[in-house]
C-alpha cells in the first residue's frame, strides 16, 4: 500500500488542518520555460548523453551530486526498498510521480480525500541544486523561475495550494527584489537553504536588505533542509560512511539547527523585531532542549558574543515557529511548555524519508494535546503566521 | 590565603550524585605519571609568544590549547572580562576550589549536599584534537588514568574515577582499559571522534567493545575539542572566531553523531550487554531523536541499519543520558521516556554553565514523581556504574 492509499484508510476527526510543508515534484522543464531569457542557456534541464542516458544539467554542466534517477525516489513515500529499486531502474521521474505530486488538480483531490484544508508547497528538485552553484545571479534566476512556476501551479486553488518563494541568499539586494516580486505575484512567504552560497551566515549584515524586505512585507521566512555541498555537510566525523543512509538522514536537522542558532548569534531579532522565522522539516521535539541551552549559555561569559538584549527564548516566542513531524511522539510533552502557538505540522509528502501513514500519526500526535494546542498545531498557527484566511 | 568555596547552594534532596564533574589536571600530571619512554613528549604548560600560557602537546606548542581555552576550563561563574583576566594568571595559581585537590572537592560535595561525583578531566578533553600517534595517545590516557585513581583514592568512595580511553583498533586500548578498571576506574569515556576516523562501532574496534562488555563497565561518550576537519560547524565562514555562543550550543551535535553511528553499525545486537552513556550533550533532545531514529528506520533507509529491533528498543535496554540541570524541557520528558534513563551533572568548573546548578537541579526535579526524581538525582547513575549509594 502506498502513502496515499494508507492515508485513505484513516480519517482525522478535526477541522482546519493545514500541511505546513508539502512538496511538489517539479516537471524538469520548468526552468527552461520560466527562467529569464538571459539565463536560458544555463537553465536546469534534462539532457541526453551520447549513450542515450538522461541526466540533469545544472549551470551548463551535468549535476555533480545527483542523477535524474535519484529524483524518482523523491516520490516514493510509503514504498518498500524493492519498489524504490524498481523505480530507480526505470528512472522515469515524470511518469512515476505519485498522485497529487505533480498536478494541482490531483493535489487538491488528495487534500480532499485526506481531510486537509490546505498545503503550503515546497519543491523537490528545487531542494537539490543550490549546492551546485556559486553564481549569485544564476541562483536567483533559478529561484525566480521556480517562483513563477509555483504561483502558476497554485493559481486555480488559491485557498488550498499555497505558494512560497525560494530565495537563494548571496546578494542581499537581489534577494530582496525577488522576494518583493514573488510576494506581489502571490507567494505567501519565502524559504531559504540552511546554508548560503557565500558561506556568510544568513543574518550577516550583507543580507540585511532581504530581512528588511521580509519584515516590511510581513511574510515569514522558512529555513528548509536541502542537499548540501559535501564540504559543508555536518557529518564529516567518520570515514567510509557513505553507505549509511539512515545515519545521514537522521542527522538532517543538524544543518537547519546551525542556521537557526546563527540568527540569534548575529542578533537578527533585535534588528528586525517583527520578522517571522519558521524552521521546517527538522523535527520539533528538540526545540525545548535547544532553547534551554541557548538561554543558559547566554547567561555565561559566552553570551557576551550574542548581540541580543533579551535571552534567546524571548525572541523565539516572539518571532519563531517550528514544524513538527507527525511521527514525533516526544513532541506532545513539550508543546505547552514551549508555547502551544509555536508549532506547525507537515506531511513531507511525497518524500520517502518519512513513513506514509502521516494522517494516522498526526492523529496520535495531537490527541493528547489540549484543544487550544491541538487547533494551533493542526492549522491555526500556520494560518495566522502566513496570513491565510 | 584561605580558599573560597564557589557560590553554589545546597540541594534540598537526598541521594544526589554528580554524573559528570570535572577536575583541572595538575600542570605536571603527565610529567609525573607518564611512562618514562614518553616523558620527553609529556603534556605540560609552556609560555606562548604573547607571554601567556600555552600547553605543550606531543613535544611542541599545542595548536588549540592556549590560555583562552585553559581559562574556559576553569572559568565557571566568571564574567567575560574576568575570564579574560584569568588567561594572564598562571594556571597552577588559579585553580578553582575542589578542581585539583580531592579534599576540597569532598568539602564542596558536602557543602552542596551531594553524595558523590564521577570525575572527568579538562585538559584531557583537548589533546585528542591534535595527536595522531596512537602510542602517544595511549600513554597520555594511561598517565591520566593513573592520576585520577590516585586523586580519588582517599575520598572513601565519594569521588569516582573514570578512565579516559582512546580507540586504537583494539590494539592498545584494551590493555589500558583492563589495567584502569583493575586499578579502580568504574567506567570509561571516549571522545565523539576517533583518531583513526573509524566509527566507534566499526568492527575493527570490536575487541574494545568485547572487553568493556566482559568487564561490565559503562562507556560514556563525552564531548571533547575536535580537530577542525571533524567540527560540525563548518557552515559559515568566520563564525568560529567570534561566535563562541553558537559554537558552544552546537556542542551536542558531535556526540549525537557518534551516538547515532553506534546504531547504524548495529553495535547493540553484537554486544547486547554493553552500557552506553551520553554525557554533557543535554538530554532534552533524546525523545525527538529516538522518534526520528525509529521513523527513518521504518522507511527503506532503515535497510542500512543492521539491527533486529527499532533503535529506541536498544536505547531503553542499553543507553543512558545525562541532563544539564538548567534544562527545563527535560522535566516534561523524563517520565515518558523512562525514569531510569537519566542522570544529571554539574559540569563544574567549566565556563559554559552557570554556578546556579544546584538551584537549577532542584527546579528540574521538583515536578517529577518520587521514583523519577530519585532516579535522575543519583540512583540511576549508581546502578549503571555499580557503585553504592552511600
Amino acid at each position: 500500500m502506498n502513502a496515499a492509499e494508507r492515508n485513505l484508510q484513516y480519517r482525522i476527526p478535526y477541522n482546519n488542518i493545514i500541511d505546513a510543508d508539502g512538496h511538489v515534484l517539479e516537471p524538469p522543464d520548468i526552468w527552461e520555460k520560466y527562467i529569464d531569457p538571459a539565463y536560458r542557456d544555463r537553465a536546469i534541464c534534462v539532457r541526453t548523453d551520447n549513450d542515450g542516458k538522461e541526466y540533469l544539467e545544472i549551470e551548463g554542466h551535468p549535476s555533480r551530486f545527483f542523477n535524474l534517477k535519484t529524483f524518482t525516489l523523491l516520490g516514493s513515500m510509503g514504498e518498500t526498498a524493492e519498489q524504490m529499486a524498481e523505480k530507480m531502474k526505470a528512472g522515469a521521474y515524470v511518469e512515476s510521480a505519485p498522485f497529487g505530486s505533480m498536478y494541482p488538480k490531483e493535489r487538491v483531490a488528495l487534500l480532499d480525500r485526506e481531510g486537509l484544508r490546505a498545503t503550503i508547497l515546497y519543491p523537490s528538485i528545487g531542494l537539490t541544486w543550490e549546492c551546485e552553484t556559486e553564481d549569485p545571479g544564476l541562483s536567483l534566476a533559478y529561484a525566480k523561475a521556480y517562483n513563477r512556476w509555483i504561483v502558476d501551479f497554485c493559481s486555480d486553488y488559491p485557498d488550498r495550494l499555497i505558494p512560497v518563494a525560494h530565495i537563494s541568499l548571496a546578494d542581499g539586494n537581489g534577494a530582496a527584489t525577488e522576494l518583493e516580486r514573488a510576494v506581489k505575484a502571490g507567494c505567501k512567504g519565502a524559504f531559504v537553504a540552511p546554508f548560503t552560497l557565500t558561506m556568510k551566515a544568513h543574518a550577516h549584515p550583507d543580507h540585511d536588505p532581504f530581512w528588511a524586505k521580509a519584515q516590511e512585507l510581513g511574510v515569514p521566512v522558512g529555513i528548509h533542509p536541502m542537499a548540501e555541498h559535501p564540504s559543508r555537510r555536518v557529518y564529516q566525523r567518520f570515514k567510509d560512511m557513505k553507505w549509511a543512509d539512515w545515519y545521514h538522514n537522521v542527522l538532517g536537522a543538524q544543518g537547519p539547527q546551525q542556521a537557526l542558532f546563527a540568527l540569534f548569534q548575529y542578533g537578527l531579532f533585535d534588528k528586525f523585531p517583527t520578522l517571522k522565522v519558521v524552521l521546517l522539516e527538522s523535527g520539533a521535539g528538540w526545540i525545548g532542549a535547544a532553547l534551554d541551552r541557548m538561554d543558559t549559555t547566554f547567561e555565561t561569559a559566552l553570551g557576551k558574543s550574542v548581540q541580543l538584549k533579551e535571552k534567546p527564548s524571548f525572541y523565539f516566542k516572539r518571532q519563531c515557529w517550528i514544524s513538527g513531524d507527525p511521527d514525533e511522539k516526544a513532541l506532545a510533552h513539550i508543546v505547552d511548555h514551549v508555547g502551544n502557538d509555536k508549532f506547525f505540522w507537515a506531511t513531507d509528502f511525497p518524500h520517502f524519508d518519512h513513513p506514509g501513514n502521516y494522517i494516522e500519526a498526526l492523529n496520535n500526535l495531537v490527541s493528547p494535546l489540549s484543544e487550544a494546542a491541538r487547533c494551533n498545531l493542526l492549522g491555526d498557527s500556520v494560518a495566522k503566521v502566513y496570513g491565510l484566511n | 590565603m584561605e580558599r573560597m568555596l564557589p557560590k553554589t547552594t545546597r540541594t534540598s534532596y537526598e541521594g544526589v550524585i554528580d554524573a559528570d564533574g570535572h577536575i583541572n589536571e595538575p600542570h605536571d600530571l603527565w610529567e609525573k605519571y607518564i611512562d618514562p619512554q614518553f616523558r620527553d613528549r609529556a603534556i605540560h604548560i609552556g609560555i606562548d609568544t604573547d607571554g601567556r600560557e600555552r600547553m605543550q602537546v606531543g613535544g611542541r606548542p599545542s595548536k588549540y590549547l592556549n590560555a583562552d581555552l585553559l581559562a574556559r576550563g576553569r572559568g565557571m561563574g566568571f564574567t567575560f572580562e574576568a575570564r579574560d583576566e584569568l588567561t594572564r594568571i598562571p594556571y597552577k595559581d588559579s585553580l578553582p576550589f575542589g578542581a585539583s585537590d580531592p579534599k576540597e572537592r569532598v568539602q564542596l560535595l558536602d557543602f552542596e549536599g551531594l553524595r558523590k561525583a564521577f570525575i572527568y578531566p579538562t585538559i584531557s578533553l583537548e589533546w585528542e584534537s591534535e595527536v595522531t600517534d596512537l602510542e602517544l595517545a595511549t600513554a597520555y590516557t594511561r598517565a591520566y588514568n593513573r592520576w585520577v585513581v590516585d586523586f580519588c583514592a582517599g575520598s572513601n568512595g565519594r569521588l569516582i574515577p573514570i578512565a579516559h580511553i582512546c580507540l586504537t583498533d583494539g590494539r592498545m586500548e584494551v590493555e589500558e582499559l583492563e589495567r584502569a578498571v583493575k586499578a579502580g576506574c568504574k567506567g570509561i569515556f571516549i571522545a565523539p571522534h576517533t583518531l583513526t576516523d573509524k566509527p566507534h562501532a566499526h568492527k575493527d574496534n570490536d575487541r574494545f567493545w568485547s572487553a568493556v562488555q566482559d568487564l561490565d563497565v559503562p562507556v560514556a561518550i563525552h564531548p571533547v575539542a575536535e580537530p577542525p576537519k571533524h567540527r560540525v560547524y563548518q557552515r559559515f565562514r568566520e563564525m568560529y572566531r567570534w561566535g563562541e555562543w553558537w559554537v558552544d550550543i552546537l556542542g551536542g551535535q558531535g556526540p549525537q553523531q557518534a551516538f547515532l553511528a553506534l546504531f547504524q553499525y548495529g553495535l547493540f545486537d553484537r554486544f547486547p550487554k554493553i552500557k552506553v552513556v551520553m554525557l554533557e550533550s543535554g538530554a532534552g533532545w533524546i525523545g525527538h531523536m529516538l522518534d526520528r531514529m525509529d521513523a527513518a528506520y521504518d522507511t527503506p533507509l532503515g535497510r542500512s541499519v543492521p539491527l533486529k529491533e527499532k533503535p529506541s528498543f536498544y536505547f531503553q535496554r542499553q543507553c543512558w543520558i545525562s541532563a544539564d540541570p538548567d534544562e527545563r524541557a527535560v522535566s516534561y520528558l523524563i517520565e515518558y521516556l523512562g525514569a531510569d534513563k537519566f542522570f544529571w551533572a554539574t559540569d563544574y568548573p567549566h565556563d559554559d554553565h552557570t554556578l546556579g546548578y544546584i538551584h537549577a537541579l532542584d527546579t528540574l526535579v521538583s515536578p517529577l514523581s518520587e521514583r523519577a526524581r530519585r532516579g535522575i538525582l543519583g540512583e540511576n547513575v549508581a546502578r549503571v556504574y555499580n557503585v553504592p549509594m552511600n
